[in-house]
Formats: C-alpha cells, structure tokens, sequence
C-alpha cells in the first residue's frame, strides 16, 4: 500500500445498522470512517474535521438529508465535500434533481451494490485527496514565486551596488590620475621664485581645491570597497585622520540645510576597523539621519567619538534631531529590505549593512529614539589590536644586525624587521637579538664570536661553523637570496618563536 | 657606500597617461639630485626602451594597455640588476604590491599620495630602502595580520 494520507468519510443515518453495514462495504477503501446519527451530529463532525466525503441517507427524522446537504453547501469551507445521497425512497427523477440542485455528486438508490458505492466513493474521495495535494503544490509554488522575487530584488540591488561600485572605484581612479599632474604644476609653479601675491594666493586656492577633490577621490573608492573582503590593519583606523579625508564625501550625503559635524576625543585610540568599513558605516547612518530630517531648517547630524567606558572599546554616535522611530521601526531597521522610504529613493539595505559590518567587526550596535526628539545609533567597537596591546604594554625595541650583500633583500629584511619594531644596527652583533645572514656566504668567525659572546648555553650550526650563545632569546637567520620578500615576514617570525 | 648615493638619480616613467608623465619630468627637473630621463608610454618594445634609457629608478604604472607590466618588471629585475623599479599607480591593495615585490621591484608608490611623499619614495629606493607609500604599508600590513 502506498503512503497515501486516509481521508475521512462521514456516513450519515439515523439507523446504526445502516452505518453499520456502509461502514462495512467502505473498509476495504482504507480510509477513515466517521458515524454521525443525526444531522446535527454530522454538522458537528463537518466542523471538527476535515471530511472528504458525506454519505446521506435522504429520510431522516428532523432535519433530513436534503436539508443536511443545504446547511452543508452553504458553508464556503465545504465546497469541495462531495455529498451522495443514498435513498431507498424518493427515487424519482425529481428527487434525483432535488438531490442534485442542493449540492449532491451522487444520488444511490437502496438497495446498495457494494462494488458500485466503493468505486464511487474511491472516485470522491481520490479527488479530495488530488485537490488537497494541488493546494498544498499551490501554496508551495506561490512561497517559491515570493522566495523568487525577493532573490530577484537581492540580484537588482546587488547588481545596481555592483554597477554604483565601478562607476565610484573608477571616477575616484580617474580622478586621482588627473589630480596628480594637477598637483605636481601646482608643486613646480610653486618652487619658481618671485612669484607676485596674487598668484601665490591663486596657487593656494587651486591647491586647496585640488586636495579636496584628491580626499573625494580617495573616499570614493573606500565606499565602493567590498567592505566585506577589507582587512582592516591590525593598526586599524585613526577616527580623526579618517574624517578628515572622508569629510567631503560624506557631506555629500546630506542636504545642505543640515548641520553635520563631528566631536572626536582627541588622541582617541586607532578602532579595529577598516576605512572602507567605518566610510560605509558612518555614511549609511548619516544618510539616514539625512532621510529623516528632510525638509528641516533645523536639522542637525553629530558624529561623536570617545573612549568607551568598556576597557578597549571606543564609542561611535550618530545622533539627529529628526522625528525619531516607532518601536517597530527601531526593532525591524536592521533588516535586510526594511525601508520606511520609497522604494525608488532606499534599498532598505543601508542599516543591514551597517549591521553587519558591525558584527563582523565584532562591535555592538544599539538605537536609541525618541519619537519628536530624534535617534542617536550607539556603536561599540574594539579598538585596533595592535595599539590596545601597545596601550597595555609598550612594545621594548630590540636590536637586530643585517649582514645581507643583496640590497633589495636587504631592504626587505630591514623594512620587515623594522614593522616589527626592531631597530636595525650595524655592527650590533654583540647584542642583537636577531642576526639575519646571507645562506650563501661564509660566516666570518669572529661575527659569531661576537654574536655568541658570553657563557654558552645554546648551539646553532650555521654553514658549518657552530655557534655558540648565552642568551636563548638570541637567534641566527641564514636567508637564500632567492627568497620571495612576500615569505619573508613568516620565515623571520619562525625563527624568533624557534626553541 | 652604495653608489646609488654618490650621483644624482636618473629616473624615467612607464606609464600611458601623458598629463601624469609630463608634470613628473616637471616636478623631477625642480628637485635636487634626481634627473629626468623620459617616458615610456607602451609599446611591444618596452623592455628595450627602458634598457637603452638605462635609468636608476624606473617609476612603472601598473595599467599600460597591451602590456603585462609584470613580466617586464621581472625581465628588467632579472637583467638589470642595478635599475631600481617602483610601481606608481592609483591602484593599490595587499595582492598588487606583494606581486610587485616579489617580481622585483623596489616599491610601490600610489598616485593619490602627495608629490612630496612621491619624491622621498624615488629618494629612498635611490638609498636603497624600501619605497612603499602609506597606502601599500596598510594593505600590506593588513595581509600579514591577517595570515598570522
């Protein structure tokens, strides 16, 4: 047998033998069958069940089937109940029509031949059975079609961001291309002598102009980064220096009858962030702001920075004074599509990325509004790692002697080291934690002398010559010229954490 | 001593943007110490071109049409040993510069920096350091922090 769903069969009659003996014809079906005997037993079940088929006895004290099968038909939930009449009266062609004008499928004369009831009612109760499964393909394919249309808006949005992205990556590049010669003339005209007061100050102006164009280059291109694929610097993201170059372009973002401004606590520390991130970030939020001021003379936009009161946080506000938002809307913003705007005029993804980016930054997001007064978004976020362990401990520079003849590898291994806050001395041997060689050269005793000056304590072989030193923090590197400088900083790191 | 240090520095530019190209010979010719060679705009005979020039510094755009700069930047690495070549371009992230170091070069110099931090870039590959603007430092740095 199939794993068919059963539906059930209402038999109705006011004699128990009689469902007794439909019960019985019916079994073979395997459906479900319900005995109702009256018509107001039957309207119970009706209301409590989902029934595929009535089976009425046509004579019935009270109310009788043809009047059962009227109160049926008028409830719209019934519709698709097929009733069968089952008489061993009223078998005239009149009754049949009656029979049928009230909502009967069927109409079977008593005595019953058992084949014929089960394959009609096999026949009624298969159709429920196709109905219920192309509604349930129905509604299915109606969530497929919304699923469809949302992902086609997402690929729409995606695709316009996608088209928005290029468009600002490229102006910003062409920009800068152009602003470059601008501001070398600028530089050379500059540097002739002599030059009159006047032209010193259009000099000044042009140059001015030209520097604010370079930062909306520059911005440009950080709002159209993929954010998500940004690594922010282990240094992160000093707030003063990048509102300065970002100041422009965001203001951009807003009406000109809006008052943005910025309080940044001075020497706050670097926030673990990218500047592609904080640009999209903070533009979005006073973009928004923006939104829900239009129209006001009055309308302000404050960025405020400070140290948070969580040790190795820093706190990011964007307040406005607009009208604020309604619980619901404080609660929903953040999600993908939300928009309160036009379609036209919002993506409704501006807050969700916010979000998100939040998150990924390992920061919190909290939105505090009052409805006449305005909304403030509160974003905590970690500062930067490097300078939060700089902060708790100052980093101790140590000495390191390069001995390497290849100028560009030396180079390398000097700038590496020096990120590494190493200070690179010449003729340092005696005291520098690290002494990076040449693999190819021979090492001159006496360096390793020098280098292992002390008491021995720790054995390293290089080329052949045995070195022995006192400190076991000290280490010796021997680098093949034909080192990529991009493996560099990883062969170093293994040999200073080497035991 | 590096020899680099004891005369001035010849210097010539790769790129296909005339505007970029001229004001460099311009802003060169006012600075002390460094010398202007000429340009190379593009061309299938880059690689002679600038052999023949036989500059110190070599200032190479990263976007010559028809040209894969890293190739040449290689060759020339490989057989010029004293040339010093920095990438000068608008474009900087992690991926483009770790790929310019490793073909060779000695920098990588962004075009949105200022024309000073431009000059002392020239200036420091011509002492032999490492010529990276603070744009190339970030994204590099933001690589390594990442990969540890």
């Amino acid at each position: 047998m199939s794993s068919r769903q059963k539906v059930n069969i209402l038999l109705v009659d006011d004699q128990p033998a009689k469902l007794l003996s439909l019960e019985t014809i019916l079994a073979e079906l395997e459906e479900n069958t319900l005995r109702a005997e009256s018509a107001e037993e039957a309207l119970k079940f009706l209301l409590t069940h989902e029934i595929a088929v009535v089976l009425v006895d046509v004579c019935m004290p009270r109310v009788d089937g043809f009047e059962l099968a009227e109160l049926i038909r008028d409830h719209p939930r019934f519709q698709r109940t097929a009733i069968i009449f089952i008489s061993a009266v009223h078998l005239t062609d009149a009754d049949c029509l009656r029979g049928y004008s009230v909502g009967a499928v069927d109409y079977i004369p008593v005595p019953i031949i058992p084949e014929v009831l089960r394959a009609k009612v096999a026949v009624f109760a298969e159709l429920y059975r196709k109905s219920n499964e192309l509604e349930r393909v129905n509604a299915e394919l109606k969530q497929r079609v919304e699923e469809l249309d949302q992902s086609n808006e997402r690929l729409r949005f995606a695709d316009r961001m996608a088209t928005i992205g290029t468009l600002a990556a490229g102006l910003g590049h062409d920009m800068g291309n152009l602003l470059l010669p601008v501001r070398m003339r600028l530089d050379t005209i500059e540097a002739c002598a002599g030059l009159p007061a006047p032209v010193k100050e259009d000099v000044g102006a042009i140059r001015k102009a030209a520097e604010y164009l370079q930062r909306l280059a520059t911005s440009l291109g950080l709002l159209a980064m993929d954010a998500d694929s940004e690594q922010p610097s282990e240094w992160g993201t000093d707030v003063a220096g990048w509102w300065k170059e970002t100041e422009g372009m965001l203001r951009t973002g807003v009406s000109r009858t809006i008052q943005l401004r910025a309080e940044i606590e001075p020497a706050l520390p670097p926030i673990g962030l990218g500047k592609a991130a904080l640009t999209q970030i903070v533009f979005n939020l006073i973009q928004n702001a923006s939104d829900a001021l239009a129209g006001r003379e009055d309308g302000r936009v404050t960025l405020n920075a400070t140290t948070s009161e969580q040790p190795g946080k820093v706190l990011l506000r964007v307040t406005d004074n607009g009208p604020g938002m309604s619980d619901t809307v404080k609660h929903r913003c953040l999600e993908p599509f939300f928009t309160t705007k036009t379609r036209g005029l919002s993506t409704g993804m501006g807050l969700a990325l916010v979000g998100s980016l939040v998150r990924r930054a390992k920061g919190t997001l909290r939105i505090e509004t009052e409805q006449g007064k305005g909304t403030t978004f509160h974003l905590e976020l970690p500062c930067a790692a490097a300078a939060e362990a700089e902060r708790r401990e100052p980093a101790k520079r140590h000495v390191a002697e390069v001995t390497l003849r290849d100028p560009r590898l030396r180079a390398h291994v000097s700038s590496v080291l020096e990120a590494m806050d190493y200070e690179i001395r010449q003729g340092s041997l005696g005291e520098a934690r690290l002494w990076v060689t040449e693999a190819s050269s021979h090492i001159e005793f006496d360096q390793a002398c020098q280098f292992a000056a002390g008491q021995p304590a720790r054995r390293a072989v290089v080329f052949g010559a045995t070195l022995d030193y006192q400190d076991p923090d000290r280490r010796v590197l021997c680098l093949e010229t034909s080192i990529k400088p991009s493996a560099l900083r990883k062969r170093i790191q293994e040999v200073l954490s080497s035991h | 001593m590096d020899a680099f240090e004891e005369k001035s520095l010849r210097v010539l530019c790769i790129d296909d943007n005339a505007m970029v190209a001229d004001a460099l010979r311009r802003r060169i010719g006012h600075e002390n110490g460094l010398e202007w060679v000429g340009v190379v705009a593009g061309g299938a005979d880059i690689f002679e071109r600038v052999v023949a020039a036989n500059p110190d510094i070599v200032m190479m755009d990263i976007d010559i049409p028809g040209v894969d700069i890293f190739t040449v930047l290689e060759r020339l690495t490989a057989e010029c040993a004293s040339m010093r070549i920095l990438m000068f371009s608008g474009y900087v992230s992690a991926s483009l510069v770790e790929r310019a170091l490793d073909c060779g070069a000695w920098g990588y110099l962004s075009k949105n920096d200022d024309v000073s931090a431009v000059i002392e870039g020239i200036r420091r590959a011509g002492k032999g350091e490492l010529a990276l603007s603070r744009e190339a430092i970030a994204a590099r740095q933001a690589r390594q922090s990442q990969g540890e």
